[in-house]
């Protein structure tokens, strides 16, 4: 066995055992919800050297009774276990009827996907939570709306979209 | 051993995609999404039964009404880094770190009267050795968490560890924000109170041969030799602060306390840059736009400024009106008109919600609480 191929093999079982870390590097990991299903994630490695717990990002697959991303919601509990997603309201439109729906973490625009039919949206991923964009004519997923941008501002940031799904 | 390290970090990161610990998504997104075959068919199958009636939406409601007190946490974001040892203005005596401590011990029961208070430290404990200097992830973990009455735990921080590391402050605000986005409370306003000297760096993408340099000893001179790491990060600092109190999905106000040395230009024009982005600049006038502080007492009075816009001059409409502006406000008896620029008057903060926040003169420094009442036109 090469050298390299021995610090490859060394290096592999410690990062799979949660053992010593590099600060700054991240990894990829598993959460395992309640009732059996898996949730992907990351985990980063702290300033000691040890890896910090796993961190949930985009939606949970097979958690019993949770509502699909981007579907209105009243209460966190709908929207399925606390990593999977939070049940809230976009600050930056006009939400006067305080709309809510379930949106989950991310850390690229992939993880934001919706899973449930939409047409004419963009998801991105804003400071780590999902959120889609809504171009002219969309239909947003399930039942939540195209809701118009809140400030002036944020209309000249996005140019070609009217808003967020809420 | 920089290079070293940077080799170690590539081969695990090699060694890591290789094995499959874990899954990685790199999805492409079409425009035209269709639900996908399998186990999420079931899920929406079962949320079907748990869809909101769309009677329990709450609607615009004409009338007078008076406004509630919305409740507020605070998360610190305090700077541990090594120049915080150091005294103000290089006078010697009590350093930042001290006077920060001090001025906190002495502010922090009153505040909590009113706020939930959670701390966050920068650069991590431990943060000696040069690798781990700068070393801060984007994970949602802080060293105090949100609750009330948390002022022992918080001195407790500053008592048990000390100074030392980078100043890695845009990192910091990131985690800060994460970890307020991933436990969410929706009946709870969140701000970050970032207090600093105003030096970040920790960018190991900049050319520390042109950089400005930020870090200990750098003394805002031009060029850091070969450490990118004690470049002057402005720049990434003041966008990370825009993206936070900016952005369209959980826009979070922060404010920011500066601990300046003003024998160096350098750093008061960060954080006046800081502060400005944050959405909640220092009003007053003939002072900086951050909150500026040579003396503890200054401190305590930034302290109590800050807590006075976040605990009693923000409030809950019950109704919200679909037009922003079909709305009219007085506070204690007397009209307050709605002032979008935040200056001197009420806006919304977050109308969603129904939260709107009292600005400048329009929030009574003098009165123990506020008596608000809102009218509202319905379309």
């Amino acid at each position: 066995m090469t050298a390299v191929r021995r610090a490859l093999a060394a290096l592999l079982l410690m990062a799979c055992r949660g053992g010593e870390c590099d600060p700054g590097a991240q990894q990829p990991c598993a959460l395992r919800l309640d009732g059996g299903a898996t949730q992907r994630g990351f985990q980063a490695c702290t300033s000691t050297g040890l890896w910090s717990a796993c961190n949930a990002v985009g939606t949970c697959s097979g958690a019993a009774g949770a509502l699909p991303a981007y579907s209105r919601c009243t209460s966190m509990a709908q929207c399925g276990p606390d990593t999977c997603a939070a049940c809230g309201h976009y600050t930056g439109v006009r939400n006067p009827e305080g709309y809510e729906v379930c949106y989950g973490y991310c850390q690229a625009d992939g993880d934001c996907a919706p899973t449930t039919p939409a047409t004419g949206v963009t998801p991105r991923c804003v400071l780590g939570q999902c959120t889609l964009l809504c171009a002219a004519g969309a239909t947003c997923p399930r039942d939540s709306r195209c809701l118009p941008w809140a400030t002036t501002e944020l209309v000249s940031a996005n140019p070609g979209f009217e808003g967020l799904c809420e | 051993m920089m290079l070293a390290a940077r080799r170690r970090s590539a081969l695990l990161a090699a060694t890591l995609a290789a094995c499959g610990c874990g899954a990685k998504t790199g999805l492409l997104v079409p425009d035209v999404y269709q639900p996908p075959d399998g186990p999420d068919a079931d899920v929406m199958d079962v949320a079907d039964v748990l869809d909101v009636p769309e009677a329990e939406v709450p609607r615009c409601r004409p009338g007078t009404f008076p406004l509630t007190e919305r409740a507020a946490d605070i998360l610190l974001v305090l700077d541990r880094s090594g120049s915080m040892n150091q005294s103000l203005n290089g006078r010697g005596g009590t350093s930042k770190w001290r006077l920060l401590r001090d001025a906190l011990a002495a502010t922090l029961p009153r505040v909590e009267a009113r706020v939930r208070v959670g701390a966050l430290f920068f650069p991590e404990d431990g943060a000696e050795s040069r690798l781990a200097a700068c070393a801060f992830a984007n994970i949602p973990s802080v060293d105090v968490t949100l609750a009330s009455g948390t002022t022992p735990q918080v001195i407790g921080v500053f008592d048990n560890t000390g100074t030392g590391g980078g100043t890695p402050t845009a990192a910091a605000l990131l985690r800060g924000y994460t970890y307020l986005v991933r436990n969410p409370d929706r009946t709870r306003a969140r701000y970050i109170v970032l207090a600093t000297d105003g030096a970040p760096n920790c960018n190991g993408a900049l050319d520390p041969s042109t950089c400005v340099c930020g870090g200990p000893g750098g003394g805002g001179g031009r060029g850091c030799g070969s450490d990118a790491n004690r470049c002057l990060d402005d720049q990434r600092a003041v966008s990370t602060i825009t993206q936070i109190a900016t952005n369209a999905v959980t826009a979070m106000p922060v404010f920011v306390i500066g601990l300046a040395d003003h024998t160096d230009s350098t750093f008061a024009t960060t954080l006046r840059r800081m502060a400005v982005a944050g959405g909640r600049p220092n009003r007053a006038t003939g002072v900086p736009t951050y909150y500026d502080v040579q003396r503890p007492d200054e401190l305590t009075a930034a302290l109590t400024t800050i807590q006075n816009e976040v605990a009693r001059c923000t409030f809950v409409a019950p109704s919200r009106p679909t037009n922003p502006d079909a709305i009219t406000l007085t506070v204690n008896g007397a009209p307050v008109p709605r002032d979008p620029t935040r200056v001197n008057g009420w806006d919304w903060t977050d109308m969603g919600f129904g939260e709107l926040t009292l600005f400048g003169t329009a929030c009574p420094r003098d009165t123990a609480t506020n008596t608000a009442t809102a009218t509202v036109g319905c379309d």
